[in-house]
């Protein structure tokens, strides 16, 4: 039997949002006394900010550090976000709201939107967004603090937040540095490996300085300083599901009235976000390099912006993939180290964190176990998995036409998760929710009803509960909702009385 | 309006009918008429026959679910309540070890209960789990309430499973079937007819008879009369890693009933006591011919654990025992069986090739079996009865990858792995990896910093809270009488 000998020198390699999120989380293992953390970062590398937009999780991860909203949110000139719009992506012209939170509530076992599918077809007037308080708020650009009761109409609210990706990594700095992590600067020349098992043993910065570790966290950003230019770890490739491989961003002036949702415009060989912050507007063009030039998809970006272009626009090329192992021998990767998946929905930062709250829960010791780090590895690809699976379910269901872009993806081979999910979804409404999805069933139905696939028959089991008391209730639903929604301030209203960033 | 499915169930027993029972309330979701082929002989529709069927918290949840009223059937069946396995003679301890339903302890921050149980271990202090739940508690001294529905109560945390005399569950079962309109025919499955699309176009029994349905379903328990002349259906052994192939069954009158069931380990096997009102149900479950003392009378029923490869082929849908029949020490043959109804209830099909939703089903299916291979495996795996062959052979037996991960996983850490399909929650993992002891080398790095006084506080806190909550909780003969007793009580069998 081994004995435990716990981690003393954990060495986050690159700062930027992973790095500092890492950092801000694993502090608290310096809670015994004799365990460090150190950030080793370069003001000369820049900082690839993509995920600008998050998704509800975030919010547990500000708990666990004890971050309080509202400073959070004023420091990283922070708006809140009640979904995603995606315009264009079933055909020209279509739009529809992938909202937070659910669409209405189950009735003795039979899902809401089975309901509103049985009751739609009767003749009800109302959208299943009318039964989702977040989409009913986005709908007025109207935001309030959810409410924690669950007895309150209020709690049926759930948000995220759009944010300065670097004020959010400066805000986690100042966070981790109060809490004792050493910032170290410098560029790192030379990575010093074991020679009996090929373990990374130190780095070697420019100036000669050596820092030693036990535990690597690999935050280089899409190089893999450790884990794939020293352990080869490998890469698995997923442009064939998602060839998106470039982007070209750029900020603009903020423009009134300020949306509490972020928006996704389907383009001519890709797709253009735009998210709203308190002091500018962050927009990209997430494209495919076979379908558009680098030249024409930086005009697309620039003429379809809604306030005037603040900076260049700035170009980055990517291959959607994962490593082949996010954990090998003592180097853990996260973010772009471990893997890219375009931020359609929003899921780059949520991919740092849950790497983190996997890595807590199975932080190693020195012996490094090779059962742990599998474990990590297999929930890893599970996750990577399925919200890859999310992702290529907007390109599968898209009916543009005229565009080879787009014709090309809806006519691609779509994993077999995938296409389980669809066959369901479109017989009888069917929606089998995989332990630990990130995406619940009313995002499914959000963007699989969004992009037209409606169900061919609702789930007979709808048809034991009385129709008539359900229209009852579900008028009354859409009606509270309507009203809760009215009462609210605006988003900027409510930013200006409790949020207000300074640089305004 | 979807068409109507009509329903052919073989095989009658407590899978048939509980089956047809809850089909029958769905007269307005598509299910047609219901007719039971109900066949003679022992009822090993679940798997394993046994006069005493003990459940797992499932049950309580599932007939609530459906509408059965709980103390009605208590009533009906003898029935009874488990609040966990008490496990002797599995390890070389003296001190039986508990399988609690239910929470164990509550976690410190993140830290979770059992990992600051292994920080305190560590300092040299000897800790027992089952002292911090309130099943636990409460089994030790006899007494029982149903858990409170406030979750700021500390006897939210508890759970029960149930204990009911096989016999009369399915006599009420029937009784409840038969008033939904659920039509029965005596006779033995002979055969089945295939159409040319290789679906099933009749069931062919005794006297020539021809039962024609929509969809047919197997709970003809390990024959599997049906689903096993499907193709692709083919079963698939366990008995390398679950080795018990003989059980004996049987019901006596019983003295005061005690509120868990009890799994004591045997020199080449176990066997379980299970209280009812006034009975008491044992069962044995060994290997071989190797059980030492059986009485005159005792007809061992012979079982091999396993499954089939597709539980749901074409117009076929095997439910219970034809679908799996699993070593029942974890008490997870009745779950087992309701989860089944569940899932093909969430599955009806749309179209009479079934071919999407057999998919589906077949691949949760697979995941929950997979799912309780493990557990029960591991049993039999992690058992510390050095010097018993039969027990010193199961251990030495390599186990499959993914129950030897788990294991790895949580001796090297404690933590505990998941997959999909569990019917165990980590709190029971935890359990029985105690009482086997199997104890993880470290503990959680998060419990550093957490202040070693705090700890101790925190523990003593939990136990005073639930000694106080049980201390108030009637007896269990007292709260049997108040809300559930049977008008007679049973004839001794």
């Amino acid at each position: 039997v081994t004995k435990a000998e716990p981690i003393r020198r954990i060495v986050i390699v690159g700062g930027g949002t992973a790095g500092w999120m890492a950092a801000a989380a694993l502090a608290r293992m310096q809670g015994n006394g004799a365990t460090t953390v150190t950030l080793i970062e370069s003001d000369e590398i820049g900082i690839v900010g993509v995920g600008e937009a998050t998704i509800p999780p975030i919010k547990t991860f500000n708990a666990m550090l004890g971050i309080d909203e509202n400073d959070f949110v004023r420091q990283t000139q922070g708006s809140f976000k009640l979904g995603i719009e995606f315009v264009g992506w079933e055909r020209e012209g279509e739009k529809y709201l992938h909202p937070f939170g659910a669409f209405g509530s189950d009735i003795e076992g039979v899902k809401f939107h089975q309901l509103w599918l049985k009751l739609r077809q009767q003749g009800m007037p109302f959208a299943i967004g009318d039964f989702n308080l977040s989409t009913v708020a986005a709908k007025s650009n109207r935001y309030t603090k959810p409410d924690a009761n669950r007895a309150s109409v209020l709690s049926q609210l759930d948000h995220a937040y759009h944010f300065d990706a670097g004020l959010y990594a400066k805000f986690l700095r100042g966070y981790s540095e109060a809490r004792g992590v050493v910032r170290q600067e410098g560029k790192i020349v030379r990575v010093d490996q074991r020679s009996s098992d090929s373990f990374i043993e130190a780095v070697n910065l420019e100036d000669g300085t050596r820092i030693d570790g036990d535990l690597f966290i690999d935050c280089s950003g899409f190089i893999g300083l450790l884990i794939e230019q020293t352990l080869h770890t490998g890469y698995e490739d997923w442009s064939h599901y998602l060839p998106c491989n470039r982007a070209v961003a750029v900020p603009s002036e903020r423009t009134t009235p300020l949306l509490p949702y972020t928006r996704s415009t389907a383009q001519k060989a890709g797709w253009q976000w735009r998210i709203p912050l308190q002091h500018r507007t962050g927009n990209g063009y997430v494209y495919c390099s076979d379908y558009i030039s680098d030249d024409e998809a930086t005009a697309t970006l620039l003429s379809g912006l809604d306030g005037e272009a603040l900076a260049e626009p700035r170009p980055l090329r990517f291959t959607t993939g994962r490593r082949k192992q996010a954990w090998n021998k003592n180097v853990v990767a996260l973010g772009l180290a471990s893997g890219f998946m375009e931020p359609l929905e929003s899921t780059s930062i949520h991919l740092v964190q849950a790497g983190i709250s996997k890595l807590l829960a199975l932080f190693p010791d020195k012996n490094f176990n090779a059962h742990e780090r599998d474990e990590y590895n297999r929930l890893t690809v599970i996750q990577w998995e399925q919200i890859r699976d999310f992702l290529i379910l907007h390109y599968t269901l898209n009916k543009r036409t005229g565009q080879p872009f787009w014709e090309c993806c809806a006519a691609m081979d779509i994993p077999a998760s995938l296409q389980r999910k669809l066959d369901l979804f479109g017989g009888n409404g069917r929606l089998f929710r995989y332990e630990d999805e990130l995406f619940s069933d009313a995002s499914w139905t959000a963007v699989m009803m969004g992009q037209g696939l409606i169900p061919a028959a609702y789930d007979p089991l709808a048809d034991t509960l009385d129709p008539q008391q359900i229209a009852h209730m579900l008028t009354r639903m859409a009606d509270i909702f309507h009203k809760t929604a009215q009462q609210m301030p605006t988003h900027a209203d409510y930013i200006a009385q409790h949020c207000q960033g300074n640089l305004m | 309006m979807p068409p109507k499915w009509n329903i052919v169930i073989a095989g009658g027993g407590i899978a048939g009918w509980l089956t047809a029972s809850v089909l029958a309330r769905l007269a307005d979701a598509g299910i047609g008429t219901i007719t039971v082929v109900e066949s003679k002989g022992i009822d090993d529709s679940l798997g394993v026959p046994c006069t005493v069927q003990t459940t797992l918290p499932s049950t309580p949840s599932f007939l609530k679910r459906i509408g059965i009223d709980e103390n009605v059937a208590l009533r009906a069946t003898q029935g009874s309540f488990t609040l966990g396995r008490a496990m002797s003679n599995w390890t070389g301890a003296a001190a039986p070890g508990f399988h609690a339903y239910g929470e164990i302890g509550a976690s410190l921050g993140p830290v979770a209960f059992h990992q600051l149980v292994a920080k305190i271990r560590s300092g040299g202090e000897v800790v027992n789990l089952a002292n911090y739940s309130v099943a636990a508690l409460c089994a030790q001294s006899g007494r029982f309430a149903r858990p409170s529905e406030d979750s700021r109560s500390v006897l939210s945390t508890m759970e029960y499973g149930l204990h009911l005399d096989s016999a009369a569950y399915t006599a009420f079962l029937k009784q409840d079937a038969l008033a939904l309109g659920v039509a029965v025919i005596s006779g033995e499955i002979e055969g089945v007819e295939l159409d040319d699309g290789g679906l099933i176009a009749a069931l062919k029994t005794t006297g020539d008879q021809s039962i024609v349905g929509d969809l047919y379903i197997d709970c003809t328990g390990h024959s599997a009369k049906i689903i096993g002349q499907m193709p692709d259906c083919e079963f698939e052994d366990w008995s390398q890693w679950l080795p018990c192939n003989r059980a004996v069954s049987r019901s006596y009158a019983g003295n005061t009933p005690l509120p868990f069931t009890h799994v004591d380990a045997h020199s080449a096997g176990w066997q379980s006591f299970s209280s009812l009102q006034n009975q008491q149900g044992e069962l044995f479950v060994y290997h071989g011919d190797s059980l030492p003392d059986l009485q005159s009378g005792d007809l061992p029923h012979m079982f091999t654990s396993g499954r089939r490869a597709k539980a749901w082929v074409g117009n076929c849908v095997a439910i219970g025992g034809a679908a799996a029949v699993i070593d029942p020490v974890a008490s997870s043959q009745m779950a087992l069986t309701e989860n089944a109804i569940t899932r093909l209830i969430g599955l009806l099909p749309h179209d009479r090739t079934c071919r999407i939703e057999a998919a589906e089903y077949n691949r949760q299916t697979r995941e929950e079996h997979d799912c309780i291979f493990d557990f029960v495996a591991l049993h039999y795996k992690a058992n510390k009865r050095v010097g018993d062959p039969f027990w010193d052979a199961c251990r030495n037996h390599a186990v499959p990858d993914r129950l030897a991960h788990r294991i790895a996983v949580y001796e090297s850490c404690g933590r505990i792995v998941l997959y999909d399909g569990e019917i165990f929650e980590a709190a029971s993992w935890v359990a029985l990896y105690e009482a086997l002891s199997v104890f993880p080398r470290r503990y959680d790095a998060m419990a550093n910093g957490i202040d070693a006084g705090q700890m101790v506080e925190h523990l003593k806190q939990i136990r005073g809270v639930m000694l106080s909550a049980v201390g108030a909780c009637p007896p269990l003969r007292d709260y049997l009488a108040l809300q559930c007793a049977a008008p007679i009580y049973g004839k001794i069998k």
